[in-house]
């Protein structure tokens, strides 16, 4: 998520048009950590993150004279994101971001997760594991329904928004959203019984 | 931000104490000085702009800046030859510096201007002074660590008070992990009927913590009236 998503945030990018330099820099401390992750999460690969992450900002920057506010910066920062991901999966020939909502046949349990049940866990470890839980099910989740779960967590935007962005309607990021966040919890419930099983 | 209702927020609070990445310093330092070059260029790009990838070329020595910024950052004060005030006032991170003598342009500079045929800026972006590193290279998590830290404040000059305070606030994000969890665990069980379950969750959850009820949202602590 957005550090501090700000209602300036347009404001700053005009600024930052008019040459402002510092103004970027606030967009970027507001919003640099919410777009990364959801890169990261999107490609799991830290090294093409970057890449896709600088590609976005450098995006921004060039993009800069042309920009009009006519929507909130966040839903046109994550646009840049969200085009430059499915890009991304189209070059390399993987599936596609958005398609239809075969997606969310959520017959099959995705959640085949084997608990680690290695040492002892402490609390820390504990925290590996749901770290390493939730990464799982998330990337486990079909492309549409994990993009409606980063955008939510990590941009801030509104279901409106994601929907505007995503090109769907909200019904539509709602059941996303739904899934998402039922596979994920289902994740977290096998981590904690597995860990209850262990003491 | 997004208010919807529907947003579940134990998921919520769970994801962002889990979700913590960054990017890395060298990219940070890419993205700010490309932004802060083509500020001081005064015109948009626009169809001009060189590729993307055009100006990677320059990262690993940007990375190099960045490193010999950050080990000079860590040193004592009487060791330091970095010109404090030569750091960006916001806190963000320097460009690439340039040795003495070297062209006013910073690499980032040459690689977005070079394709292009706007006019280059004759001042450079103010890349502070590079002290030659004494230390050996931090391993890279604790300088994105590092990094991170400095993004929203300047990094405590003690370092084992910085240490402690990590620490302190790690145990703590556990702690709260820890409860978020069994939340979540009883949210889930409790909406899909599993009532035994859920008792059992409450147990262990009451067992780990004396003010379990407290600490969940108002309908579960409602239901968890119910259970002994």
């Amino acid at each position: 998520m957005s550090d501090a998503p700000g209602e300036d945030d347009e404001k700053c990018m005009l600024a930052y048009a008019r040459g402002e330099a510092a103004a970027f820099d606030a967009l970027y401390a507001r919003h640099r950590n919410g777009v990364y992750r959801y890169l990261l999460r999107h490609c799991n690969n830290a090294g093409i993150a970057d890449e896709l992450f600088q590609d976005v900002w450098m995006n921004v920057i060039r993009s800069r004279a042309t920009y009009a506010p006519t929507a909130r910066f966040a839903t046109w920062l994550y646009t840049l994101a969200h085009h430059r991901i499915v890009d991304h999966w189209r070059s390399t020939g993987q599936a596609k971001l958005v398609s239809t909502d075969a997606d969310e046949t959520a017959g099959a349990e995705i959640l085949a997760l084997a608990g680690s049940r290695g040492d002892q866990p402490d609390v820390r470890a504990f925290t590996g594991q749901i770290r390493e839980r939730l990464n799982t099910a998330l990337a486990a989740l079909p492309p549409a329904q994990r993009d409606a779960f980063l955008l939510q967590q990590e941009s801030g935007l509104s279901l409106a928004e994601i929907a505007a962005l995503t090109g769907v309607g909200i019904e539509t990021v709602k059941s996303r959203l739904r899934y998402a966040a039922a596979r994920l919890r289902a994740g977290l419930i096998e981590l904690r019984e597995a860990s209850a099983d262990e003491h | 931000m997004s208010t919807d209702a529907d947003r579940d927020p134990a998921l919520a609070t769970l994801w962002r104490e889990h979700s913590t990445e960054t990017p890395s310093p060298r990219v940070d330092a890419a993205i700010l000085a490309a932004a802060h070059s083509a500020a001081e260029s005064g015109s948009n790009t626009g169809s001009r702009s060189p590729p993307a990838r055009a100006w990677r070329w320059w990262v690993p020595l940007a990375a190099a800046a960045v490193v010999a910024v950050v080990v000079v950052g860590v040193k004592p004060p009487s060791q330091t030859i970095v010109d404090d005030a030569a750091q960006s006032a916001s806190g963000m991170p320097a460009a690439p510096a340039e040795k003495p003598g070297d062209k006013p342009a910073a690499p980032v500079e040459k690689a977005i201007a070079a394709p292009s045929p706007e006019p280059r800026s004759t001042t450079a972006a103010p890349a502070p002074p590079i002290a030659t590193p004494l230390h050996k290279e931090p391993p890279r998590q604790k300088l994105e660590d590092r990094r991170a830290q400095s993004f929203v404040a300047p990094p405590p000059s003690d370092a084992t008070q910085e240490s402690s305070a990590a620490q302190t606030r790690r145990d703590e994000a556990v702690t709260l992990l820890s409860i978020e969890l069994h939340i979540v665990t009883l949210r889930t069980l409790v909406d899909h009927g599993r009532f035994d379950e859920a008792s059992r969750e409450l147990a262990r959850f009451r067992g780990a913590y004396p003010d379990a009820d407290a600490r969940l949202p108002d309908d579960l602590r409602a239901w968890a009236k119910t259970v002994r």
